[in-house]
Parts: structure tokens; C-alpha cells; sequence
């Protein structure tokens, strides 16, 4: 069975140069070589540090950044920056920051259903409010958001609209990028584990895309780990975090903290 | 009343509370928070959003918003800093107490150079020009910034984070404060960025001797460079104690919740049974315990009686009526 999301040799390079006769002086190469695959129901996370290239990935995977070269296949079909409104639908984006991806002027029952303007075949026959009420319940949200808009919610409130709003139009794949990143721990763990339940009832592929270790330990099944542009590591979850094979991989779990409880005396001071 | 705090602290904060103005009257942000940082040590205070953790270090600094109304004690050293005149806090500001940010770019100066935004506090201290300038690069030195003498020069949009975080910090020393407040000063940046930022920050306290209040979101950071844990939630104080103590064994519902929240790196955990809600509003403070409205223990006493932060074993403050069924 092949995988349902394929990158091959991705690349991004961004800037032009600025002298014709050196074609490689001032253009960075922020994506340089990218191989990765996202098996059905499968979470793959993509961690590294910023200017990794982790995001740039993403925004080739839903079309908002155009490759320079490589191929993206989704479910064996090639994809290029234009797509098919069926694969553009198949494949849907949770952004970090909810504010700045919801649009403010629109009460959360609009944002929901604008997809279903776009993506006909997936709108519901009936009653749309009853479709929204729905998705809302899925993600844990009730009537009384339906007419308030962004400002008006929560950051957790405001994330479980985008994951709706990403679910009405009943994609396959869900490109998350830091989408836990900015909320409070609390509500951080209920998004994660709202996000792991939505996964298995929507037979739903993920790349979860975070630099938080203990994120990714609890919600993927693979891990690639990227580093200027290049995945130095991919691998099952409990081996990167059991036996990492490359010294960065290394580095960064040596870097990342745990709570510490262990009694100071034993430690430091 | 006032829970006694172990020797004589460096700074102690009594029923601070702080209402700030906002277009519909005033809010409350902070409500009656008592806690010391003690001389060479660290108090951490953990919060999440809306917990007033900020607002905390801005009272402490005397930097808060026009229009706030604070009432309560800060003794820096047995000298209240609420009752003294916005001279001697200028003062003190700087001098006796520094800040570090969590965005350094918005702190620094962006049309001056490194150097000479670090040497300007020597020579308000009263160092000559030559002498601020060579121990201007001295301090970025020990603030672990390469080539000092030529990143001097520098301003600071050439830096990148991890180094514009250790600008910050060589400008906050640079005073030889007796207190440092940091308001999440790894937030921003990479782990690997944020581990060596760590580091520094602990060897620069062993070295000066300093005392820090640091205020962050991330039990993982503080449990690292905290001796003193100081909880807040909406405003007040849940639990205080010494850092690993409260974290080996939490005595408020909400600690133990915020605990299990964080997932770790090195130890597999399952998706934890997660919080309900979100975190209070100072705007809406639910009554009696802000937090019983999330609390898995919640009885109908919570929701009326206010609880009161209470000692309920050495050095350990709680501020739950059930406290003692949380005991191990």
C-alpha cells in the first residue's frame, strides 16, 4: 500500500540573485532536499528549531509555498501549486497562531461553513447549522460560539474552531503547524487529546508539525527531524527518543527539560 | 495571618494586590499575593495565561500601567518600595532591581549600539567613558557573547535571538543588581538556545550572588532554575514552597493538574485526562476558589469560601480547604 502523503527531494529556494553571473549569491535554500512520507492514519511530526525549514514544508504540502523542485504525490497523485478543488479539500491546515488565521469580522458559524462555498460536494443536504452544531460538538464546542467571532473566544476555543473549520470540508490529511504551540498547558493537553480522538474517528493522516519533544513523544507514531533544511533522522517515535542515530537528534533531546522533582540536594544548589 | 517567611528575605511582597484600569472601571489582577525571594536564590512564579504573573514583575519594578491602584507591601530589604517617591524608585530601578524580557528586540534600543546601551548603565553608576566602554565589552564577555569587543559595535537587529537574549542580560547585570526579575526569558528561543541561556543565568547568579524572580508559563524551565515555587492562578496565589518539593508532591488540585499537563521528553506518558475549561479571567473570577470550577475535588464549600493560603506542613502553603487529601 503506498503511503498517502510522498515528498520527494523537495526543494525551496528563496530570494534571486542579485548578480546574474553568481546564480547562488543571496538566494537561501530553505528546504534543500526534503524526503518524507505520511502513511493513512499515520501521525508523522516534523520537529527542529526555527529556520529549519519545518514550516516551508508544510506550506508546499497545502500549496501556499511553491516548490523549486521535488514532487509532492498525495495518494499517488502528483500535486502541483494549483490543484483540484478535491485535493486542495483533501488536505487541510491548523496554523499556531488561531487569531490571525480566523478571520475576526466573521461569527464562528460562517468561518465554519465558508468551505462548503467552495467545496459544494462535501456541503451537507439539509440544515447547515445543524451540520456546524455538529463539527462543534466534535471538537467540544457548543451553541452559545455559534454566533461570536474570534475575539470573542479563547485561544482553546479559537483552535477548536480552526480544527471544525478544518473538518467540515472532511480532508484526509491535516498539516498542523505548531497548532498547540500557543496555548496555555492545560488547554494544550485538551487540544492534543482532542486532535488524537479526531484522528482515529476520521481515519485522519496528520503531519504535526512542533519543536515540543514532549509533544511529539505523546501524539506521533513517526518522527523526521529536520535541520537547516535537510531531515538528518527519520524514525518511530520510541526510537528517536530511545536510540537517536544522528549527534543532532542527540543534541536536541539533551537540551530538552523535563519537570524536574528530584530533591535539590541530589542535584544542584 | 501572614505566613512567616524563613530568614530575613532580599524581597517580600505582603497582600500585594493590584487593580488595573481598564474602560469598564477597574480590574483586579492581583489578589493579596505574600511571597519572598530570598538572597542568592530563585522564586519561580508559574501561571498561565491571565494568572497576573506578569503584572506581578511590573508592580515589583514599579513599572505598571497608569491608572493601576495597588495596595499591599513590597519590602526590598525592609524598605517598602510601594511607599517610596518615583525618585528613589528610579533609583532603585536599574540599580538595586533590573528586568530581563522575554523579547529583548523591543527592549533594546534599536539605534544604539550593544556596547553603548550596556556601558550607559555603568556610567549612570558613575563609570568615565573609556572605562564603561571596556567594561561594557567585559560584561558581554561573561554574558557569553563571542567576539565581544567587535559585537560591541553592533546593533541589535545584527544579533540573532539567543544573542540579543544574552544582550539583555549583560544589560540587566550590568548595574550589579541585587534582585533580577525575568519574565520568561527563554520563551522565545530554541531549546538548544534556551539550555546554554539557562546555564548562564545560574552561573552568573552563583558568581554576583544575585537573586532572581523569574515568571514563566513552563513548569519544565522552572523546575530547573527555581528554589522557591510560587503558584498563581487568576490572580492569587495557590501554592508556594520549595520548588521540587511542590513539584514531587503538589498540595493545590491546580498544581498537580498543571503537572500532568506537561508531556515528557524522556519518559513515555499517554495523553493525560486533561483540564476542563480555561484558564479564569481576571475579568470573571469565578467566587469562593477561582479554580473550583475546573477542580476535580471541587465540594460546594468551594464555590462560596474564599480559601485562605495556610501553611499545612514546613515551608509548605496551600491555598485549597482540602488540602491535606492531597497529602502522599
Amino acid at each position: 500500500m503506498t503511503s498517502l502523503l510522498q515528498v520527494n527531494d523537495l526543494r525551496v529556494t528563496f530570494g534571486r540573485p542579485r548578480r546574474p553571473w553568481r546564480p547562488r549569491a543571496g538566494r537561501v535554500e530553505a528546504v534543500a532536499g526534503v524526503d518524507l512520507t505520511v502513511g493513512r492514519r499515520e501521525t508523522l511530526a516534523l520537529v527542529g528549531e526555527s529556520g529549519s525549514g519545518k514550516t516551508t514544508v508544510a506550506r508546499c504540502v497545502v500549496g501556499l509555498a511553491r516548490p523549486t523542485a521535488g514532487g509532492i504525490r498525495f495518494d499517488g497523485t502528483p500535486l502541483a501549486t494549483r490543484r483540484p478543488p478535491a485535493l486542495r479539500r483533501s488536505i487541510q491546515m491548523v496554523f499556531q497562531d488561531p487569531r490571525s488565521s480566523l478571520n475576526p469580522r466573521m461569527p464562528v458559524r460562517r468561518i465554519i461553513a465558508e468551505g462548503w462555498g467552495v467545496h459544494p460536494e462535501v456541503a451537507p443536504d439539509g440544515h447547515r447549522t445543524k451540520a456546524v452544531l455538529a463539527l462543534l460538538d466534535q471538537v467540544g464546542l457548543d451553541a452559545t460560539v455559534l454566533d461570536r467571532r474570534p475575539a470573542e473566544l479563547s485561544g482553546g476555543q479559537c483552535q477548536r474552531v480552526s480544527l471544525a473549520r478544518a473538518l467540515a470540508l472532511r480532508p484526509r490529511l491535516l498539516v498542523c503547524d505548531e497548532a498547540v504551540s500557543a496555548l496555555d498547558v492545560s488547554v494544550q493537553a485538551q487540544v492534543l487529546r482532542l486532535l488524537a480522538d479526531l484522528r482515529d474517528r476520521h481515519d485522519l493522516s496528520i503531519l504535526f508539525i512542533t519543536h515540543d519533544l514532549g509533544v511529539v513523544r505523546q501524539i506521533a507514531d513517526r518522527v523526521a527531524v529536520m535541520r537547516r533544511g535537510e531531515i538528518v533522522e527519520t524514525a518511530g517515535v520510541d526510537e528517536v527518543f530511545e536510540a537517536p542515530k544522528h549527534a543532532y537528534t542527540q543534541e536536541l533531546l539533551d537540551a530538552a527539560l523535563d519537570i524536574e522533582v528530584a530533591d535539590p540536594a541530589e542535584v544542584d544548589r | 495571618m501572614t505566613p512567616p517567611l524563613t530568614d530575613s528575605p532580599l524581597l517580600l511582597v505582603e497582600h500585594l494586590s493590584v487593580r488595573l484600569a481598564g474602560p469598564a472601571g477597574t480590574t483586579p489582577v492581583l489578589d493579596d499575593v505574600s511571597l519572598a525571594v530570598r538572597s542568592g536564590r530563585t522564586t519561580g512564579v508559574i501561571g498561565e495565561s491571565g494568572s497576573g504573573k506578569s503584572m506581578l514583575a511590573m508592580a515589583i519594578i514599579g513599572l505598571l500601567p497608569e491608572g493601576s491602584s495597588t495596595t499591599g507591601r513590597i519590602l526590598l530589604r525592609e524598605e517598602d518600595l510601594l511607599g517610596a517617591d518615583e525618585k528613589r524608585r528610579r533609583q532603585v530601578r536599574g540599580r538595586e532591581i533590573s528586568m530581563i524580557f522575554q523579547d529583548p528586540l523591543s527592549a533594546l534600543n534599536p539605534s544604539q549600539r550593544i556596547g553603548r546601551q550596556v556601558g550607559e548603565i555603568l556610567r549612570r553608576n558613575g563609570s568615565g567613558r573609556g572605562a564603561a566602554a571596556r567594561a561594557a565589552v567585559d560584561l558581554m564577555a561573561q554574558a557569553g557573547i563571542p567576539d565581544p569587543a567587535v559585537r560591541a559595535h553592533d546593533y541589535p537587529h545584527q544579533f540573532s535571538g539567543g544573542m540579543r537574549q544574552r544582550a539583555m542580560i549583560a544589560l540587566a547585570v550590568a548595574g550589579d543588581p541585587a534582585l533580577v526579575l525575568a519574565d520568561e526569558p527563554t520563551t522565545a528561543l530554541d531549546v538548544t538556545v534556551q539550555a546554554r541561556i539557562l546555564r548562564l543565568l545560574r552561573a552568573l547568579q552563583q558568581e554576583r550572588q544575585m537573586s532572581m524572580l523569574m515568571v514563566s508559563h513552563d513548569l519544565r524551565v522552572m523546575s530547573h532554575v527555581a528554589h522557591d515555587l510560587v503558584v498563581l492562578y487568576a490572580g492569587r496565589v495557590c501554592e508556594r514552597g520549595p520548588s521540587r518539593q511542590v513539584l514531587r508532591s503538589p498540595r493545590h488540585p491546580y498544581t498537580k493538574a498543571l503537572a500532568a499537563s506537561v508531556p515528557a521528553v524522556r519518559t513515555r506518558s499517554d495523553l493525560v485526562a486533561p483540564l476542563p475549561g480555561a484558564p479564569a479571567s481576571p475579568l470573571a473570577r469565578p467566587s469562593g476558589c477561582p479554580f473550583h470550577p475546573r477542580c476535580a475535588l471541587a465540594r460546594p464549600r468551594c464555590a462560596t469560601e474564599v480559601p485562605a493560603l495556610r501553611e499545612i506542613a514546613p515551608e509548605r502553603f496551600s491555598a485549597c480547604h482540602f488540602a491535606e487529601e492531597l497529602a502522599p
